[in-house]
């Protein structure tokens, strides 16, 4: 059986091959769409690592943010680095996790991006398509014990409407008009779905003004409660004008200290 | 602690004993840079410094005068910290493919092209390698650029990267004292700045500082020892 492949060149790799083995395809697959060769490594363990990744679906789009910094444990290493990449005027991916995996899958989608404009069939990759590779990709990794250790956010406009999903190191994935990872989980999501679901018992979805600032308050509070964040985050907003992106310093109140006196 | 080994059975000995700071891998553990390598890009060039030390453990001091700075093309010099093996392992893989592609493309390589290659080579390998790369260099077409390659094999471009052991103790120097838009002069004095406070506070650092000029005309390579290293406050 062979698995639902949308990039051209994996499809000419599978005429090539014996297409009764599935093993092959899949390496052939991975090879061909990924641009590395099995020499790829198992990622027993990340190294330098990117923090949560947010994401919501508003009235005539989506937006997405992450933070700019790359993590070496608890080193605040890097930080400038941009988790968030816009594939096309409908697609935007960002990566929590690994970010040497990270670039890998860069790379490959970049590559597979400029092969479509090579192309020039007007055909234009949609979220749904980079969702249904990343997750094939990811999935087939993890089962050989490689895995590509990250957590993707891949939002857009598929057919005009918004798209946001979720794909996991182990191949889980899922749509949802609100996706968090990492920790961003456990404090962005709640603050996401109480804003969402207060606009929806009016009848009404989140306004793109709305949406923005949702994720400013998220991003503050992970500022203050993520010790492996930073105060500095890039921010997508995907409409039917296109992707725009940018680098929005976290507002951060501190006044709350003054009224600390301590114990004694 | 035998301090003398006549025979093979007296290195299995001192395998067992620890040694007085408590760590059990005094002789035996990899040869590695206990290192500190900073590299600082300014307008018209760049500037790599690194310590000259690699220790096995933390104890043992293997070499005292070593070069980090490796020449990965006229203008292309990579600073590696890291186990050492895998360091000179990964640097000839880099120093053949850029040549190569140097060759094919009939022109100076690109430092970014440098930085690719090697950030392709950590991390297709990067369970078996462990090392890190700074790689600074000039070239005619985007100037002067310094790349980071931590463990792992991101690649990543910034004006000043600083990388091992002896890096940790001088985040905070590094970023009170880096200014953009800084001269050659006071490039250079940051950077040895940087790597003589490293190399006072980390026990993997040490030596003499080594540092290459590389700008549109030359790759000058300086070494600051003993006297010369600058002096901070020593407690």
């Amino acid at each position: 059986p062979v698995l639902v492949i949308i990039s051209q060149e994996v499809s000419i790799a599978m005429f090539a091959l014996d297409l009764g083995s599935s093993t092959n395809a899949a390496a052939a697959m991975k090879k061909a769409a990924c641009g590395v060769t099995d020499a790829r490594q198992h990622t027993l363990q990340p190294t330098l690592t990117g923090t949560s990744t947010l994401g919501c679906v508003f009235d005539g789009g989506v937006v997405i943010s992450a933070d700019k910094l790359g993590s070496y444990g608890s080193l605040a290493k890097t930080r400038n680095i941009t988790r968030l990449f816009k594939l096309n005027d409908c697609t935007v991916v960002a990566a929590s996790g690994d970010l040497a995996d990270m670039q890998c899958i860069q790379r490959a989608l970049e590559e597979m991006i400029i092969n479509d404009t090579c192309v020039g069939d007007g055909h234009v990759r949609k979220p749904a398509a980079v969702h249904g590779w990343l997750t094939r990709v990811l999935y087939n990794c993890r089962s050989k014990f490689k895995p590509f250790w990250n957590t993707f956010v891949v939002a857009g406009l598929q057919d005009g409407k918004a798209f946001l999903s979720y794909i996991d190191k182990l191949g889980m994935s899922f749509s949802a008009p609100s996706v968090s990872s990492g920790f961003g989980a456990y404090l962005a999501q709640p603050l996401m779905r109480e804003a969402m679901d207060g606009a929806a018992a009016t009848g009404r979805q989140l306004t793109r003004t709305e949406a923005v600032a949702l994720m400013a308050q998220c991003q503050r509070v992970l500022y203050y409660r993520d010790a492996r964040s930073f105060d500095k985050y890039d921010i997508a907003v995907i409409t039917s004008a296109g992707v725009e992106i940018e680098t929005v310093d976290v507002d951060s109140n501190w006044e709350v200290a003054d009224y600390v006196k301590g114990y004694i | 602690m035998p301090t003398e080994f006549t025979s093979l059975d007296d290195l299995s000995i001192g395998l067992n004993e620890l040694s007085e700071s408590g760590e059990k891998d005094l002789f035996y553990s990899p040869v590695s840079d206990g290192t500190t390598i900073i590299a600082v890009q300014y307008d018209q060039g760049v500037i790599l410094g690194a310590d000259s030390q690699t220790s096995r453990g933390r104890q043992l001091v293997s070499t005292k005068t070593r070069f980090k700075l490796a020449r990965l093309h006229e203008r292309i010099f990579c600073g590696t910290s890291g186990r050492c093996a895998d360091s000179k392992a990964v640097l000839e893989v880099i120093k053949n493919r850029l040549h190569l592609k140097g060759i094919i493309e009939d022109s100076a390589p690109r430092v970014r092209v440098a930085a690719h290659i090697a950030s392709k080579l950590c991390y297709e390998h990067r369970n078996n390698l462990e090392t890190s790369l700074i790689i600074g260099g000039w070239d005619p077409v985007e100037g002067p650029q310094v790349y980071a390659i931590p463990i792992g094999g991101m690649m990543t471009q910034l004006p000043v990267a600083a990388g091992g052991s002896g890096s940790t103790y001088i985040y905070g120097y590094i970023d009170s004292m880096y200014k953009p838009g800084m001269s050659r002069e006071e490039c250079i004095r940051f950077v040895s700045n940087c790597v003589s406070l490293a190399m006072s506070r980390d026990s993997g650092s040490g030596g003499v500082i080594r540092l290459v000029a590389i700008d549109k005309d030359e790759a000058n390579r300086m070494v600051l020892a003993g006297d010369e290293i600058p002096k901070f406050y020593q407690g």
